[in-house]
């Protein structure tokens, strides 16, 4: 059994995939955006469910640790929560190991980065590609063999290293590591001088097997509908429209209308017909996950858009499927962890009651 | 009364997954507010499905005769993929009693809810009543909470949808359906594919008004019993891929519409059957009698395939036969007689023949008792047993009813009171043979063919050539195994040399205090016997320090008798544990074809068993004159490593072991090594006797006098021969002068280069 967890934490992104009842771990996206000063934050404390996770395995490391794109939602406190290669200062002992960090080349060939984290991961990443280890590097724009030329370096030698859009991740197969991954962007213009960052991201649809049947897993980033648009279009013009199949979709960009179109509507945003293609991909009680702050009642300018929302849920309605917001599940009140389960039932929404039996699993109130 | 209403479902709605509106049955009753049920459950319940995450209060509900219903939708956790349609959100209605005496029934209300395992069977199909536990609601009702309720529900409807609720067969739930009662058939019932046109039934009282109904084949049944109260005829349908009941009919017409989409006339086999019977029987015997219909339906995966399995479902008729062919149009009254009708009445189709459905359950069958002891495939050993004493009888017991082997009993003994302290019979036996009234005890609770059969002999004693020694000689040629539970030595010795069969010996005893039990198995090759096992046991014995006070007598040590005579104080407890080891390892070890040699201790302060384990070793046999030497690797080995720790110099010691004088056998089972008295040089060896006697005295008491002194060994140097010497030939007149006297042969033993050795017994060449 695989398993899928996408953790509340507002507007921003972590999603673990566990394969093969956790023998492998991968992490895509990593913010750590609760605020552990405000007791009424109902958003998880990242680091401390990933730790617990990992300890109930007995493990310290993950195989893989993906940052679709450097944007704070996406990377928040990294540099507090893993060992990092490039500077001892990221290295005490109770870091979490990285194996094998997956980044967009966009990441290493940022020139000036926005945040202090953002540093760090571009730092931490042009260090393990220098090292030619425990990194894999997303489209091979001319800028980084340039890049890789002005650190004294070769292309041929780093080929390896690099995925580009259209192809699949070595080393995972369907049939042995029970998950296969075909990268969808970025494009290795994305990454060019002007770097946008949503569209430069890091965009895949990963397809699991268990006991023969496969569910498809389409992990959104950021990506606005100008980005899906020419993703849509590439794909159909291979002949690979089933690389855009799913069964589960972690929409883009906190559920904003700016992922379908750039007119947000009025009730229900209209997508540009590429999108609304891609959404009529979806496969029998599929589920879209918005990884998201509660969808508001009235109009906003940040997402998630309830116009948006709204157009999602007809989206699930017509396939049967269901629409989950994660700082909704299981309810507004009390956020928990969206568990997606992937047998040979295909994706299953986790729909546990908590009763007694998980109170020895969290530490007690308070006491006065 | 239910009916079928369009309720809107707006937890759909309120979810924002729009779906087509589903029609539920509509729930009896006037609704009321929760604050107004009066049942503590429905109260709590209520609340529960109010606080619950994934369920939502619809409505409650009081019907005239008091029960309150809770009706509430309930988000299940299903996957995309599912085997039986449920959905994502479905409507329940539990339906409390305030009796508080039988489970809440739970209703799917979804007209379409689909056809599922584990459905409790109603007089309407609709709606579908769903068997939530396995668990007595007395039980449960102890740890019964609300949210608990809430989640078995769920729980339910998530395993449902994968297809994964446990299928075994379960009986149906009585209290919610009222089933008249259990029928018990006999186990190969589901396996017939034609009709048993006539089973005869007897009714057991199974208390508290409920009776339990015994069919069994004609040709089983004691011709002693006389009448005919109850009667069964089978009827089997053409295979099918539906032949599931969807609802329990009520009448003989309802079960005959309900077969006819099965392509079965049952009210013709019925009259056909009928008029058979009436030939068959005198009348007054069959016409008062109760009708029981059995009817087996096999089920297919489609219309091509062949059965997968037989769902089987049983009937009473209220009425008697004479009434069942009245109602039938077989027959009629006419004034104060019933008189056969021809041409039958066709336009009489059983309306007024109400029936009620029973509750079939198979008999025990082997593989269904090798099923319930969670045994994945059943032992159909033959194996003959020999003795049936306290140990025999609780092992035998603990097999049979894993359904393993089937068997002969040998024992001659007869059943006395102090018996029953330790035996598996109870007291109703006293005075009959045990070997027979086990298997009896077997036979009735192991359905069908005699499980196992018996011979009342002494193994030892029956005369040859008697009609009993050659039922004997049969039994034991064609067993698989001959299970020795005779705590005898002389039994297992004559089962050893004096039988001619081809099966693996085992033999199973208690040491004299019952805190330990030793199994020595042979192999399935038998290169290892019995005998050889025994020695090697002893070996371990004197051996090892813990063991010494093993066959230590609780209270005396009695040298006269065998050292397996079971002491007449051994607590039943330590009998019963002692014998589950036993039947455990008989199992493992009919499941492999090495040899085996094992004891279990028990420690009786604190309860805890240890085992001991010894890797048999392969015996070492040689004729010499008219005896026969027996030892193993062992000794030899024991002995050259002695050698090789004394070269150049010579070394020695004596050997013990025991004698069948009966058989000529010397058994060498151990070397004690030289006396730290001895010389020992180059060419020359004289044996010392410092605590050489006490040693042997010693190795005689943990043996209870099975060991003893047997003779002398020495090592010749290298490149010598092992022929005795002068020296030796001298030292061999001196032994056989001693020997002689206990009426005992002289043994020496002469060790040279590796693999090179020579025994000398009784004369020297």
């Amino acid at each position: 059994m695989h398993k899928l967890t996408f953790y509340p934490l507002g507007n921003a992104d972590c999603c673990l995939i566990d394969l093969n009842d956790g023998q492998k771990k991968i992490l895509f996206d990593y913010a750590d955006t609760r605020d552990s000063n405000d007791d009424d934050d109902l958003r998880v404390d990242l680091p401390t469910k990933l730790r617990e996770d990992l300890e109930a395995v007995e493990k310290d490391s993950y195989d893989v640790v993906a940052f679709t794109h450097a944007d704070e939602d996406h990377i928040k406190g990294f540099s507090k929560f893993f060992y990092l290669e490039h500077a001892e200062i990221y290295q005490d002992e109770d870091r979490i190991e990285i194996d094998t960090l997956w980044v967009p080349a966009a990441i290493i060939l940022e020139k000036s980065p926005s945040t202090e984290d953002h540093r760090i991961l571009r730092a931490e990443a042009r260090h393990r590609l220098k090292e030619g280890k425990g990194i894999r590097v997303f489209s091979k724009p001319d800028s980084l063999k340039k890049w890789l030329e002005d650190q004294g370096l070769k292309l041929e030698d780093r080929e390896h290293l690099i995925t580009s859009a259209g192809q699949t991740v070595p080393g995972y197969k369907k049939s042995s590591t029970g998950v296969e991954f075909f990268v969808h962007a970025p494009f290795s213009e994305s990454a060019e001088d002007e770097i946008e960052r949503n569209e430069a991201a890091l965009v895949v649809q990963a397809t699991f097997e268990c006991e023969g049947e496969e569910t498809k897993l389409i992990l959104g980033a950021d990506v606005d509908y100008e980005g899906w648009e020419e993703i849509v279009r590439i794909t159909k013009s291979k002949g690979q429209s089933e690389r855009l199949e799913w069964d589960v979709f972690k929409i883009s960009h906190h559920c904003s209308y700016t992922s379908l179109s750039d007119e947000k509507g009025e009730e229900k945003t209209t997508p540009v017909s590429n999108v609304e293609w891609l959404f009529e991909q979806g496969l029998d009680k599929a589920t879209l996950v918005s990884t998201s702050n509660s969808i508001p009642e009235e109009d906003t300018d940040q997402p998630p858009h309830r116009q948006a929302a709204n157009y999602y849920k007809g989206v699930a309605a017509n396939v049967d499927g269901e629409f989950k917001v994660t700082m909704e599940h299981p309810k507004k009140s009390a956020p928990e962890p969206l568990v997606i389960t992937i047998d040979d039932s295909k994706a299953t929404v986790e729909k546990r009651s908590v009763g007694t039996s998980s109170i020895t699993t969290r530490s007690a109130p308070r006491a006065g | 009364m239910w009916v079928l209403v369009v309720l809107p479902h707006d937890l759909l709605r309120e979810r924002g997954n729009i779906r087509m509106r589903e029609e539920f049955c509509e729930v009896e009753g006037t609704a009321i507010s929760t604050e107004n049920l009066i049942i503590l459950k429905a109260r709590d319940f209520a609340k529960a499905v109010e606080d619950a995450t994934y369920a939502r209060l619809v409505e409650c509900k009081r019907t005239p005769s008091s029960s309150e219903t809770i009706i509430f939708d309930v988000e299940v956790q299903i996957g995309q993929k599912t085997v039986h349609d449920i959905r994502r959100f479905e409507r329940i209605a539990v339906v409390f009693e305030g009796s508080d005496t039988k489970m809440p029934e739970v209703l799917a209300l979804r007209c379409d809810f689909p056809l599922v395992p584990h459905l409790n069977r109603r007089s309407k199909e609709f709606p579908r009543s769903l068997c939530v536990t396995e668990q007595k609601y007395s039980e449960w009702k102890l740890q019964w909470t609300g949210a608990a309720f809430v989640e078995v529900i769920r729980e339910w409807l998530t395993l449902t949808a994968k297809g994964k609720l446990h299928a075994e067969d379960q009986p149906l739930e009585p209290l919610l359906l009222g089933s008249a009662g259990e029928l018990i058939l006999p186990s190969d019932l589901l396996t017939k594919t034609t009709d048993v046109e006539f089973l005869s039934i007897s009714v057991v009282d199974s208390g508290n008004e409920r009776c339990t109904l015994i069919a069994e084949y004609p040709e089983s049944v004691n011709e002693n019993a006389n009448r005919l109260d109850y009667v069964a005829t089978t009827v089997c349908t053409s295979p099918q891929p539906h032949g599931v009941l969807r609802r329990t009919p009520t009448t003989l017409f309802e079960l005959y519409e309900f077969l006819k989409s099965s392509n079965t006339d049952l009210l013709n086999v019925l009259r056909s059957r009928l008029r058979v019977w009436e030939s068959q029987f005198a009348k007054e015997e069959i016409s008062k009698a109760k009708l029981v219909l059995i009817i087996c339906l096999p089920k297919t995966r489609n219309d091509e395939s062949p059965p997968e399995t037989t769902e089987i479902c049983a009937f009473l008729t209220s009425e008697t036969i004479q009434q069942v062919s009245i109602g039938i149009g077989l027959s009629a009254e006419r004034g104060e007689y019933v008189v056969p009708l021809f041409p039958i009445d066709h336009s009489k189709k059983g309306d007024e023949v109400r029936v009620y459905m029973l509750n079939p359950v198979s008999s025990l069958s082997r593989e269904h008792a090798a099923q319930l002891n969670g045994l994945s495939s059943r032992n159909s050993s033959q194996i003959a047993a020999i003795g049936v004493g306290a140990l025999g009888s609780q092992v035998f017991i603990n097999l049979i009813r894993a359904g393993h082997g089937e068997w002969t009993l040998i024992d001659d003994d007869f059943l006395l009171p102090h018996n029953l302290a330790r035996h598996a019979l109870p007291g109703i036996f006293i005075g009959y043979p045990k070997s027979r009234s086990m298997a009896e005890i077997a036979n009735h609770t192991i359905e069908g063919d005699s499980i196992a059969d018996w011979i009342i002999a002494d193994i030892l004693t029956s005369l040859k050539s008697s009609e009993t020694c050659g039922k004997i000689a049969e039994a034991l040629s064609k067993a698989d195994i001959i299970l020795d539970a005779s705590a005898s030595i002389p039994v297992a010795r004559y089962l050893v040399h004096d039988v001619d069969a081809s099966a693996r010996r085992i033999s199973i005893f208690l040491n004299p205090s019952g805190t330990s039990v030793v199994i020595l198995a042979e192999d399935k090759k038998r290169s290892m016997t019995l005998d050889s096992l025994e020695m090697q046991y002893y070996r371990y014995l004197i051996n090892e320090p813990t063991l010494e006070n093993h066959l230590k007598h609780p209270t005396r040590i009695r040298y006269a008798t065998s050292c397996r005579d079971v002491s007449s104080s051994i607590p039943q407890d330590l009998i019963a544990l002692q014998s589950a080891i036993c039947s455990h390892a008989i199992r493992q070890i009919t499941s492999s074809a090495e040899a085996f040699l094992s004891m279990w201790i028990t420690d009786t302060s604190q309860m805890n068993v240890q085992r001991y384990s010894f890797p048999p070793k392969k015996p070492i046999k040689c004729r010499k004159s008219d005896w026969t030497l027996c030892t193993d690797g062992a000794v030899i080995g024991k002995i050259y490593e002695a050698r090789a720790d004394k070269l150049p110099n010579e070394t020695g010691g004596v050997l013990v072991g025991t004698y069948d004088m009966q058989r000529k056998i010397v058994y060498v089972v151990d070397a004690i090594l030289s006396p730290p008295d001895s010389k020992e040089w180059p060419t020359v060896y004289i044996r010392g006797c410092k605590g050489l006697s006490s040693r042997v005295e010693k190795i005689n008491q943990i043996t209870a006098g099975e060991l003893m002194y047997i003779g002398e060994w020495h090592s010749h140097p290298p490149g010598c021969s092992v022929s005795p010497s002068q020296a030796d030939q001298q030292v061999f007149t001196w032994l056989s002068d001693f020997m002689k006297v206990d009426g005992l042969p002289p043994l020496i033993l002469i060790v040279g280069d590796p693999g090179k050795y020579a025994f000398y017994l009784e004369r020297i060449e």
